[in-house]
């Protein structure tokens, strides 16, 4: 049992110097063992000639199918598609002129000088053809937006780098 | 790209949610995963479905990996321990798996007769045949020893038992498939003379 012993370890490559060099040279004088040392080696290379065995075609589908939702991908896409951004862009420019631009031509904003030396102003909360309250309310809801359109837009950016 | 570096960075990639890196994973590993459970179970059937369950579980687990080791190493651990289990659990006559009528025994005689191991394909599909006899664990052994990675280091990491347990079970094993071997080749020897 120990000269198969020995004779596996030399076929793994864990015999130290002496004992290679004493089992080559027994392996010269002694065809038995010379016969037993080839046997062994010739089985260690059925073992590492045997092919993997494989399993169905669909293995890979079955496996992918059945995995539990853990990982949650991160959104590389913006979150608003394209015509909705148009349109939002589109809407905020018509609210915005609507609100702060037509009201430049309503007469009733412009007040009358006051002195020799003033000269003619606008009263900014009569140029609107909205009220003031409701004006103000629109542009911040008008800021507030684009901000996050724009924070929106550059998250994405950030997340088609690192994905 | 070095195999390891290139596992890492699927690992890397399904955590941040992306399953087609997982895919990737399965495809490369699944025929040596599967050869592992086969070899243990001997059944095809089982096999597959513990092989799926190996990579389910991986999937589960794999925020807890921590890349000390191989990703190899850790997968074929998960395959060894799955098939071990299905085999203890399996209902099968109450046979234990540590039953030693039912598996390949080390003859107490030597046995040198006249047979030699020559041909090389029917070697191989004697040894492929001998295998399913095996006890599962070393069944389990002597396939891990020669898959790619061929490790007794890794085996032993694998399998949870001692380098000297690894190698002992190694070489007894394959000492006890070429005494077999030599007996059936023998016999389809002289059966081929007659």
């Amino acid at each position: 049992m120990e000269e198969n012993d020995l004779i596996w370890r030399f076929i793994d490559g864990d015999c130290d110097e002496v004992e290679t060099k004493a089992l080559l040279q027994r392996m010269e004088e002694d065809p038995d063992f010379k016969q037993a040392v080839e046997e062994r080696q010739q089985l260690d290379g059925a073992f590492g000639d045997l092919e993997l065995e494989q399993p169905s075609m669909r293995f890979t589908t079955n496996v992918m199918e059945n995995l539990p939702m853990l990982y949650q991908q991160l959104p590389t896409q913006h979150l608003l598609g394209p015509s909705w951004v148009k349109a939002f862009w589109g809407g905020l420019t018509f609210l915005m002129l609507g609100t702060i631009g037509i009201g430049f031509f309503t007469p009733e904003a412009y007040t009358e000088p006051t002195s020799n030396f003033s000269r003619e102003t606008i009263d900014i909360t009569k140029s609107l053809f909205l009220p003031y309250k409701t004006a103000i309310i629109l542009l911040s809801i008008s800021i507030t937006s684009i901000f996050l359109v724009l924070l929106d837009k550059q998250l994405s950016k950030g997340r088609k780098k690192t994905a | 790209m070095h195999a390891k570096e290139a596992d890492q960075q699927l690992v890397e990639e399904v955590l941040k949610g992306n399953q087609s890196a997982f895919r990737q994973l399965v495809e490369r590993y699944k025929d040596y995963v599967f050869t592992v459970c086969f070899r243990v179970l001997q059944q095809r059937e089982e096999a597959e479905e513990a092989s799926q369950d190996v990579f389910i579980k991986v999937y589960r687990t794999l925020g807890s990996f921590e890349q000390k080791s191989k990703f190899s190493t850790w997968l074929y651990t998960v395959a060894y321990r799955t098939a071990l289990d299905k085999v203890r659990t399996r209902k099968k006559g109450n046979i234990s798996i540590d039953q030693e009528d039912n598996y390949l025994q080390i003859p107490d005689q030597e046995n040198r007769g006249a047979e030699q191991l020559i041909n090389t394909e029917l070697l191989k599909a004697q040894l492929i045949t001998a295998i399913r006899q095996l006890k599962p664990q070393d069944a389990a052994v002597v396939t891990l020893f020669y898959l790619k990675e061929k490790s007794i280091k890794e085996i032993v990491e694998i399998t949870g038992l001692t380098t000297t347990n690894v190698k002992t079970k190694l070489h007894r094993t394959r000492e006890s498939l070429r005494k077999h071997l030599q007996k059936q080749l023998g016999k389809e020897i002289k059966d081929n003379l007659l």
